[in-house]
Parts: structure tokens; C-alpha cells; sequence
């Protein structure tokens, strides 16, 4: 039933400041707005815009959100999907103090993960916060010893490629840290009771404790839950679809094969021995000293290097100078790269991801923040009970998905946070439209070009990309898709507003 | 006389026969653990300090020792803990009078013993069924050449491989090609069956004889062809894993003890599942799986129920990713295996329950130990014939068809006559697969190569065979790994200065300059264009004025001393010739097509000069001669100028094949950071 004051468009504004998030929401009830919402607002190391800068983002925020007549910005609702620095940057209290601390915020919505009451967030918290901590060990360590190891295969056959990939292969790393706003050479920010790195956990801290205080406060949601009616216009349901309660929320890389599950998630990683030794290293260099646990053989079993250069057995052998290229010191590291990806994919499960639905038309907007398949898989197996009219319906996530008709791409469109026949492919509306945000050249394989080519397919052309000079949406705006009808495209054009600073898409 | 006593054959060590893992289940206890028979050899000596050399009243074999000898040295450092652990003694008169250490986890001293054991083993097998020495791969290093631009590889003599049975904190273990090295890992367990193992507990790879068997096959194929870590056929990795599961898998056969408990349990049905057929049990545990990691003849499904693998003719056309191809191979070689072990096994079922079905209840114990030896002959008979192949197998490219092709020719040179039609058990197993080796006829006559007598000119073949002659005179006797490599490499080089002519020098006098160009070409699938400049315009090297061809390399000349098992004496040489080239190619889209115009010289060819569409491309052949008849007996090649080749080279490469990457680090990265072993058991997929 169509009711007079039921929310019957949204308007979807996507920076584009560079590779990270920042989705403003604004809710409408015929003319009037009545109802906004911010879904993240960062960005990943050095991928900055030069054309858009922040300020301008955050000027804008504050233009569009302050009331006629108000000093302060007003926002409804800020969502912080998950802890990583493309997502969470700008709510820092000391690198941006002043983008967010004048805005009076309603609620805050978080994700289960974040609830410190929640103890199995408790133990992934913990889980990940020793891993990231051990990454950042790792990764300065093999920053340090670059040079050495590059010495070691100087002068031999293929030696110059194992130098080259040594390097790449640091670059990488560093860029996976980037996520959590660190780099290799910043320091051990490893804190005890600590969440993943200081920065992002300063961040998000700052989030649930200084920007909610000015209005109801902090909401923690459950995957397979509604957002409380009373929150939120009429007209509109919001579905949690994740993160994952049990299990599912380490697995971040599809399964290959029908049967085998054999991934290493962070608890089961059987990486507990390298995150140790990782551990207990950063502690030595702090002074610490290493526990017994650091031996596989218990304490006193063995003998150390400076000892061992006078045994006469590893003297012509480990320490041979002509048989340097044959040490190992360092090998037992280069996990780490195979490591931080378990872990990046990790957190990005930990994303808030929200379906919002107008209730008259059944149209779905998908926020997945940067969820990856465990995730993914998962919303298969909640269900939501919701009332239309007199009646009581059941809602499942093949029904959210093959009502989208706004998907905001999870994870930049990487090639593992999109699922092709569980997620995708339900997705069928014909006015389906695509948001991501990305830069070029920020982060290898995004933008994995077999997910675009597919996405083009579903949405008819109708993909809209943030900050990539490969696919400006000023193009998209210029260009009728072959595949769209004419009365489609008038439609596509009359809802789409392209500007620098960002592309605002009209949901009806 | 005290001093007349020989030395033993055997050095007796225990150790596991799978895992620690199934020690501690009731069922398997008694079968894993056993006393490995390694062949005796004389040991690193510990230098003892005060002591005078004794003149010989007490002779080196009973000195104190370092695990170090003619194939190995194990050096236990721990890098994650900072840690050397001593290095076993296995020269300790009580470990001599006890068949070593007890089998222990937490003893570091047993960990060596166990990776000694299972490594000498698996070298040995390759021996028997070489019949040679074998020969790690070669240390390289470049140096600028004298007065050119380019630099010059050297190659050296490497004697043991280096053994780290504790160097990661990961569940991997791999061989390093640039280190020469093995290197192991360890892990903290979180297994699916908390019974089976206690999670948390640390699982050591170096106790696995699956993974230790697999890293050391890693190890002898790259000593035997080098140019097969090279990715340019999505077979060649896939190869590499498969063969060093294969050794890996047939090995377990060669212990009684375990054998004669899973024939009693499977009824002699080894179709069922059964532990010999499980690689890496308590790794594959470890890490939350069920089963063995890499399963021949069947699989745990989602509910955990076992079900045999049913081959599938598409199987090979479809299946990229490496580890699932490699296990087609296994799969093929495992089933071959079965069907040449079940016709044996009939009859004796027969005469023991009157017909030839699986009988119901325990088998009698003596029937157990038919069945197990009828088993271990089938087993070592496979695992010979899988190792003598690669004699067979073309020096650089390998599909898998190549390799059937090769065990069927290298079998057939053996055996004449296929009365336990073992031959027609593989075709039929690889054929279930769809591995057809590019042969229409999958007859036994088709795939074997054929004859090359006559392809040559008379009187060069003759010169040649001079030539090999004297090789194995020379080298033939040699027991010294060292010497042979050092010799071989001289009568390859030959010295100018002695004006002894090397091998590669009669090659191009006799075949290249001498008249026969065009037909020793296609033969053996080179080229040889007439000068320097033509050559350039192919993207072949001319790397002297003074030369007379196009650059080509003697990779390998080894001597094959086989008796077959008619007792006839097989005497052969393989030797390997390589060119190599750089191809350009004009892509449009899907469509990729060698650019005629385009081939470069690689070696001096700077990569930014190269563009972005390039591949090195390699072609050549391994000949077989018979130093009995003086004739070339078989040609196995890989033409360099087979521009259908060139493109599949490109498409693998180029990810065109279908196969997806990991898009974060590169595969590429990962490989060539610790070799392109590292990262393939890694257990992320």
C-alpha cells in the first residue's frame, strides 16, 4: 500500500576523491529529504585524486547536510562498515580533526564486530589484531633485510629476477598494509589490547565514542536482523545481510573443487606458530623477552648463532662465505605475503552489509561494504520476516539480490568480493545499476576486468566508476549503451547527475 | 683379521612409515613405524679434537659423524626461533647397535634422521631405475664473457643438497632451486578430527615420508632436466607435482609392514580406500581437511564419505589449475597400476576362495603375504618404469602426452615382449583421461618413437658413436660424482689448446658443417641457418665469429647402464640438445600469431627492446644412442620452430588459457621469490 509519507527515492551520492569509500545517502519523501545517511568515508594510502581533494568532500558534506537556518551539519545515520583505512580515514580525530567533530549524528551503525560486549568479536578482535601486528613485524623485517638477500643471489642464474621479485614482492606487502593506514617503516604499533593497528582502531574509536555522543548512540547489528522500524523512514526496511556470525567470516578466497575446503583462515590458519615467532621477534626488539613457546622444542634445546659459528660442522657449512645464497635466515617470512591476504580478507569480512529496500517497489540498494565470498555466502542462510499490508512475508537474500537495482561493488570490484552464481547472477532487475569506487593503479587486480565485462552485461552499460581514469563516468553519460533501449537510457539519464566531485545516481 | 670385515650394505634407521600421525591411532600403531634400509655410506667425520690419526687400526666407518655425505647435508638451523640443533650422530655406537634414534616429535636429532632416511631412500630408487649416479642441478653463476656484451652462465658441480628440516613456521616444505636446498616447515594443527590430533599441536613436515619423498623428486627431476621449472605448458608444473607425487605414493609399496596391513584391511581390494594411496595423512589433517591433501583413487565428499575417483575423458581438456591437472596424472598412473596389480592378485584370490571375488572375511594370513608381495613387484615395477621415462622426455615442454609416449618407448626398449600387459594398462588409464599425446591411434606401435637407424649420415654416426664410446670409457667406471661431472663436462667442451675436439665441436663439424645441415635439423628439430645473419633474422644466437652454427647447448650427456629383465644389458647414452629464441607475436584480442618479423636474439636483447608480447622459446631434442650398435636409436624433440607451440606458449603464459591467477602478488612474483616450488604447497585454494 502506497502510503503518503513513505520514503519514494533515494539519492546516491559517490565521491570521488580516490580509491576508498564515501556514499552519501539522502532519503526522500517526494521533494523533501527526510531522512540521510553516510556509508564510510575514506581512503587507501597514496591513492589520492589530484583533481578532487578531500576538503572539497567534506565541504560538500557539510553544505548539503546543514539545515537552512542551522550552524552545524545535521546526519541521520553514519554507517562505518568495517576497519580499514579506505573506509574509516577521515573520521581520525587528530590527522582530520575538523572534517566530522562539528556534525550532530543520530545514530552510529556498526557491525557486530565492533560490539566490545560481543565475545566472539572479542576473540576474532584479538585474532586479527595479533595478525596485523605480526604482519607489520614481518614486513619491516623483510624491508630491513632487502638488501642482504638481494646480495645473496647477486652474480648467479635467475639471480636477477629472485632481486627483482624480492622487491615487488615488499611493495606488495607494504600496499596491504596501506589498508590499515600503516607502512612497514612506521614503527611497531602493536599495542596489547588494541584492536588491528592504532590508526584504524583511533578511527573507529573516535566513531563510537566522540561522534555518536551527539545523538542516540552506537547501534551494533546481527546479521539476519532489521533495523528497528523506529529508526528509519517509513517506507523503507533495511536488512542486515552481514557480517557472518559463526565461522563463515574467515573464509575470504573461493573454495576451488566441490568438496574440499582446505583455506587457511585466521583461526585455523595453522599460522599460529608464525604469528608467534613474529610476535615474540617485535617484542625482542622492544626489549621484550622471547617466551618458551617460541621454540617448537622448549627452552634450552638447541644452540644460538654466535655459538654455532664456532661448531665446526656449521662453520664449513651454514656459514661457509662461499655458500651464502644458501642461507635461510629470512625464508621463513615471505608467508607473510600469502599471510596478509588471508588477513586483509579477513577484516574485509567483517564489513556491515546492508540491503535497503523501498518498501512500494521492492527496489534494493546493497551497501556489501568491501565483503568477500564467506560473507557472501552466508546471507543465503538468514531469512527476514516483514510485513506488507496485513500480511507477514518471508525475505531471503535471492529475493534482496534479484531486486537490486543499486550495487555498490564490494571491495573496489577485486576479482574474490564479488560471488558470481550466489550473488551476481541473482542479480537480474533490469534497471540495475552499479557503483564502485576505485582508482587506477592503486591496487594490483582492481579492476578485475572479467567482473567489469560482467557487470556491463547486467547493468546494460550502466556501471559508474568513482576516480578511474581508464573509465570516467563522464563517458558513461555521453555514450548510449548499444544494449539499452531508448526510453531505458532517457530514464538512466534523466537519474544521473555527473559532476567532478562526485556522480549522484537517483533511486525510484 | 678384524680389518677384512666389509662394510655393511645397509644402514638401519627407524622412522615413520607415513606420519606421526598414525601413531597414535590404535588401528595403524603397529605398522608405522619401521627400520628404513638405507645404503651404507661413509659419513661426514667429526673432527676429534687431541685425537692422532690412528693408522688405520680403527677404519673410518666407525669415526663419530655429521649427517652430512655423498647426496646431503642436513644443517638444522631454525631461523624463527634463532636456533642450531646439534647434528645427529648416526655413527654413535648405540645408535649403530639400535637402528638409530627412537622415532620421536620432540626430538630435533630424530627429525634429521627421519629426512636422511626417507631422502636417501627415494634417491636410491632413482638410481636402480636410471642405472647412474644422479646429479643435483648445477650451481650458475654469471660472469661477464670475455670481450662481449652478454654475460657467460658457468655451471658447477653441486655435491650434497642442503637439508633445513625446520627453516618455516608455515604447513609447507619446498625445494629451493637457487639454494640448492630443501626446506622444511612446521605448523600448529587444527584439524576437522580432534581425536586424530590435538589441535594446536605442532605438526612437523620433515616427519611426513610423503613430503619428504615429494621435495626430494622435486629436487632429482630438476637435476635431470633443468628447463622443467620453466611454466610454458599448463602440463609442466603440473608434472612436476604429479611425478613427485607419484614417487611419493608408490614408495609406501616398498614397505612391507605397512603393505601387509592394508592388504589384510582392504581384503586385498586396493581400490578401497587405504592409507598407501593418501599422500601427507597428518598434514592433510592438520590443516582441517579430511583424508590424505592429495588423493589418488578417491575422495572425502561434504558428509565426509569416501568415493572413488571416476575418471572422465574430458578431465584433461578441462582441469588448469596445477595441483588438480597434476593429480589427473597420479590418477592415471595409480589406475595403471591397479589394473597390472588385480590380474596378478586374481589368481592367487582364485586359488584361495575357488573364484576370483574379493573375499568377505579376514584374509588368511598367508594369502596376506602373497597378495602384499605381489603388490610391492607391481609397485616397484611402476615406480621403475615412471623414473626410466624420463631418460625419454624431451628436454624442455613436457606435456603429458610426451610422458606417455616416453613410458611407453622406454619400456618397450626394456621389454620386448609385454606379457603382463603393463604397456596397454597405461595407455588405457592415461586414454580414460583424455591424455592422448597428439597420437589418433592410442595402439602401442603409435606411441612408441620410432627407430631413428640410418637417419644419419654413416660415417658421422660412426664418429659419433667413437666419441660416446670413449665417454663411457672414461666416465664409466667413474664412482665419483665430482669426476663424472667433471669429466663428462670436458668431453663435451673438448680443449683447444690440446686440440681434442669436445662433443659439441664434432656435433657441429661433423653434422652441422659437414654437409648433413638440413637433415641433423630435422631431426633433431634445430636450426641451423648458414651465417651470422641469418641466424639473427630467426632470433638465434651466433655467439662467436669463429663458429660455424647457430648457438646451440649440450644440457645433458649421461650414461644409461641398464640390465633388462631378460637379463640382457642395455648400454645407452642420453643427451639433450637446446636452442632457444625470442618470439614476438601480434595479438588482437583472442587472436595471437607469431610475428614472422619479430624474433630476437634473447641473450642480447635488452627487455625493454623485447615489447610486451614476447616469449622465450625454447626447442631441441634428447637423443638416444646405442653405444652397442654405434647407432642413433630414438629421437624424442621439440621443434624450435613449431610456431603452433610458440602461440600455446604464449596463451599459458599470458593467462589466455583460462586459468585464473591470484591477482594480488603475481604468481609470478611468488615463484620466482623462493622458486616456483614455494608457493604451490602452499594449501591456500
Amino acid at each position: 500500500m502506497a502510503n503518503e509519507k513513505s520514503v519514494d527515492s533515494v539519492k546516491v551520492r559517490m565521491y570521488r576523491h580516490g580509491f576508498g569509500d564515501c556514499f552519501l545517502l539522502s532519503f526522500y519523501q517526494a521533494e523533501n529529504r527526510v531522512f540521510t545517511m553516510l556509508i564510510d568515508c575514506g581512503i587507501k594510502l597514496n591513492t589520492k585524486s589530484e583533481k578532487v581533494p578531500i576538503t572539497d568532500v567534506i565541504a560538500d558534506l557539510k553544505a548539503t547536510l546543514t539545515p537552512p537556518g542551522k550552524k552545524f551539519p545535521v546526519l541521520d545515520v553514519l554507517v562505518a562498515t568495517h576497519e580499514h583505512w579506505d573506509h574509516i580515514a577521515y573520521f581520525h580525530p587528530t590527522k582530520f580533526p575538523d572534517f566530522f567533530a562539528d556534525f550532530k549524528i543520530g545514530q552510529v551503525w556498526l557491525a557486530w564486530t565492533e560490539d566490545p560486549e560481543d565475545k566472539e568479536a572479542a576473540t576474532i578482535n584479538s585474532r586479527l589484531r595479533d595478525g596485523a601486528a605480526a604482519l607489520q613485524v614481518a614486513s619491516m623485517q623483510l624491508a630491513k633485510t632487502e638488501g642482504e638477500e638481494v646480495a645473496k643471489v647477486a652474480g648467479l642464474y635467475m639471480g636477477d629476477q629472485a632481486a627483482k621479485a624480492r622487491a615487488d614482492f615488499n611493495v606488495s606487502l607494504n600496499n596491504v598494509l596501506g589498508f590499515y593506514g600503516l607502512k612497514s617503516d612506521s614503527g611497531i604499533t602493536y599495542k596489547k589490547d588494541g584492536k588491528i593497528s592504532v590508526e584504524t582502531e583511533v578511527a573507529m574509536t573516535n566513531i563510537s565514542d566522540k561522534l555518536s555522543q551527539s545523538g542516540d548512540g552506537v547501534k551494533y547489528f546481527l546479521p539476519g536482523t532489521k533495523v528497528d522500524g523506529r529508526s528509519i523512514p517509513s517506507g523503507v526496511n533495511i536488512y542486515v545481510l552481514g557480517p557472518p556470525k559463526k565461522g563463515m567470516i574467515n573464509k575470504s578466497t573461493p573454495s576451488k573443487g566441490a568438496s574440499k575446503e582446505t583455506y587457511l583462515g585466521i583461526d585455523n590458519s595453522g599460522l599460529t606458530s608464525f604469528v608467534d615467532g613474529l610476535l615474540h621477534l617485535g617484542m625482542d626488539k622492544a626489549g621484550g623477552s622471547p617466551g618458551s613457546q617460541a621454540s617448537p622444542f622448549g627452552e634450552g634445546v638447541g644452540i644460538d648463532p654466535e655459538a654455532a659459528k664456532s661448531d665446526p660442522y656449521f662453520k664449513h657449512t651454514y656459514f661457509s662465505p662461499s655458500e651464502k645464497h644458501r642461507t635461510i635466515e629470512n625464508n621463513w617470512l615471505d608467508i607473510a605475503g600469502q599471510f596478509a591476504l588471508q588477513l586483509d580478507g579477513a577484516i574485509n569480512n567483517t564489513s556491515l552489509v546492508l540491503a535497503i529496500e523501498l518498501a512500494d517497489t521492492g527496489k534494493v540498494l546493497l551497501f556489501p561494504g568491501d565483503a568477500q565470498v564467506g560473507s557472501w555466502m552466508s546471507w543465503h542462510d538468514c531469512e527476514w520476516k516483514v510485513k506488507r499490508g496485513s500480511k507477514t512475508e518471508t525475505v531471503t537474500a535471492t529475493d534482496l539480490l534479484e531486486n537490486t537495482v543499486l550495487y555498490k561493488v564490494s571491495h573496489h570490484g577485486s576479482h574474490n568480493a564479488t560471488v558470481k552464481d550466489k550473488g551476481l547472477e541473482l542479480m537480474t532487475h533490469p534497471e540495475l545499476v552499479a557503483m564502485i569506487p576505485e582508482k587506477e593503479n592503486s591496487y594490483s587486480g582492481i579492476l578485475y576486468e572479467p567482473l567489469l565485462d560482467r557487470l556491463n552485461e547486467l547493468c546494460k552499460g550502466r556501471v559508474l566508476i568513482s576516480a578511474d581514469a581508464k573509465y570516467p563516468p563522464e563517458k558513461v553519460e555521453l555514450n548510449k549503451p548499444k544494449q539499452l533501449s531508448a526510453a531505458e537510457w532517457k530514464e538512466f539519464k534523466s537519474k544521473l547527475v555527473v559532476k567532478e566531485l562526485y556522480v549522484e545516481y537517483t533511486i525510484r | 683379521m678384524q680389518s677384512d670385515i666389509p662394510t655393511p650394505p645397509f644402514r638401519r634407521l627407524r622412522g615413520y612409515a607415513i606420519d606421526p600421525g598414525l601413531s597414535t591411532q590404535f588401528q595403524t600403531r603397529l605398522m608405522n613405524q619401521l627400520v628404513y634400509k638405507v645404503k651404507w655410506e661413509q659419513l661426514e667425520p667429526r673432527e676429534q679434537p687431541g685425537a692422532e690419526k690412528k693408522g688405520g687400526s680403527r677404519t673410518e666407518a666407525t669415526c663419530d659423524s655429521y649427517p652430512a655425505g655423498e647426496y646431503l647435508e642436513i644443517v638444522d638451523f631454525d631461523p624463527a626461533t634463532g636456533r642450531f640443533y646439534e647434528p645427529v650422530n648416526l655413527d654413535h655406537p648405540h645408535l649403530l647397535a639400535q637402528d638409530g634414534l627412537q622415532p620421536s616429535v620432540s626430538n630435533p636429532q630424530f627429525h634429521q634422521q627421519m629426512v636422511y632416511a626417507v631422502m636417501m631412500t627415494t634417491i636410491e630408487n632413482f638410481e636402480r631405475a636410471l642405472g647412474r649416479k644422479i646429479m643435483w642441478a648445477e650451481n650458475i653463476p654469471v660472469r661477464p664473457a670475455p670481450g662481449q656484451k652478454k654475460l657467460d652462465l658457468h655451471f658447477q658441480f653441486v655435491r650434497r643438497l642442503r637439508v633445513y628440516p625446520h627453516a618455516l613456521r608455515q604447513a609447507n616444505a619446498y625445494y629451493d632451486p637457487i639454494k640448492k636446498a630443501m626446506l622444511f616447515g612446521y605448523f600448529n594443527s587444527a584439524p576437522a578430527n580432534a581425536q586424530i590430533q590435538l589441535p594446536g599441536a605442532t605438526v612437523f613436515t620433515c616427519l611426513s615420508h610423503d613430503i619428504i619423498a615429494h621435495e626430494t623428486t622435486h629436487a632429482l627431476i630438476d637435476g635431470l632436466h633443468r628447463r622443467y621449472i620453466d611454466a610454458t605448458h599448463p602440463d609442466t608444473r603440473a608434472f612436476h607435482e604429479a611425478f613427485a607425487d607419484i614417487v611419493a605414493l608408490f614408495q609406501h609399496f616398498s614397505f612391507p609392514e605397512v603393505l601387509r596391513h592394508q592388504v589384510a584391511q582392504t581384503r586385498g581390494d586396493l581400490r578401497q580406500q587405504n592409507l598407501l594411496g593418501q599422500l601427507a595423512q597428518q598434514f592433510g589433517q592438520a590443516i582441517g581437511g579430511y583424508g590424505g591433501l592429495r588423493d589418488a583413487i578417491g575422495e572425502f565428499d561434504k558428509d565426509g564419505v569416501w568415493k572413488q575417483k571416476i575418471p572422465n575423458a574430458q578431465d584433461y581438456a578441462n582441469e588448469m589449475e596445477c595441483h588438480k591437472r597434476g593429480a589427473i596424472l597420479v590418477a592415471a598412473v595409480f589406475d595403471a597400476f591397479l589394473t597390472i596389480y588385480e590380474s596378478r592378485v586374481q589368481k592367487l584370490m582364485r586359488i584361495a576362495t575357488g573364484d576370483a571375488r574379493t573375499p568377505t572375511g579376514d584374509l588368511h594370513p598367508d594369502l596376506v603375504d602373497e597378495i602384499a608381495k605381489a603388490a610391492a613387484k607391481s609397485a616397484s615395477d611402476v615406480l621403475r618404469i615412471c623414473i626410466r621415462a624420463l631418460d625419454y622426455c624431451p628436454p624442455m615442454d613436457l606435456t603429458y602426452g610426451d610422458y606417455l609416449r616416453a613410458l611407453i618407448t622406454a619400456d618397450h626398449d626394456m621389454v620386448a615382449e609385454d606379457t603382463n600387459g603393463y604397456r596397454v594398462a597405461f595407455i588405457e588409464a592415461f586414454q580414460k583421461r583424455g591424455i592422448s599425446g597428439g597420437i589418433k591411434n592410442m595402439a602401442v606401435e603409435e606411441l612408441v618413437y620410432p627407430l631413428c637407424h640410418g637417419m644419419l649420415d654413416a660415417a658421422a654416426e660412426q664418429s659419433l658413436g667413437e666419441h660416446l664410446r670413449n665417454l663411457k670409457n672414461s666416465v664409466g667406471y667413474l664412482t665419483d660424482r665430482q669426476e663424472l661431472y667433471a669429466m663428462t663436462k670436458d668431453l663435451i667442451r673438448g680443449d683447444r689448446k690440446q686440440k681434442r675436439q669436445g662433443l659439441h665441436g664434432l656435433i657441429e663439424d661433423v653434422f652441422v658443417s659437414g654437409g648433413s645441415r638440413r637433415k641433423f635439423a630435422d631431426l633433431t628439430g634445430l636450426m641451423f641457418p648458414p651465417n651470422d645473419a641469418a641466424a639473427k633474422k630467426l632470433g638465434l644466437e651466433w655467439a662467436y665469429i669463429t663458429t660455424k652454427s647457430a648457438s646451440y647447448a649440450i644440457g645433458n650427456v649421461w650414461l644409461a647402464n641398464r640390465v633388462t629383465p631378460d637379463g640382457n644389458i642395455v648400454n645407452h647414452v642420453v643427451m639433450t640438445l637446446v636452442q632457444k629464441r625470442g618470439v614476438r607475436f601480434k595479438v588482437n584480442g583472442k587472436t595471437v600469431n607469431v610475428d614472422e618479423k619479430g624474433f630476437f636474439v634473447p641473450d642480447s636483447t635488452p627487455e625493454a627492446e623485447r615489447g610486451p608480447d614476447h616469449i622465450i622459446f625454447r626447442g631441441g631434442c634428447t637423443l638416444i644412442f646405442d653405444l652397442d650398435t654405434r647407432q642413433l636409436h630414438r629421437v624424442i624433440k621439440k621443434d624450435i620452430d613449431d610456431h603452433e607451440r610458440m602461440v600455446l606458449q604464449y596463451k599459458f603464459q599470458h593467462g589466455l588459457l583460462g586459468e585464473t591467477d591470484e591477482t594480488y602478488f603475481s604468481s609470478q612474483t611468488m615463484n620466482a621469490l623462493a622458486g616456483p616450488f614455494a608457493f604451490m604447497h602452499s594449501h591456500d585454494h
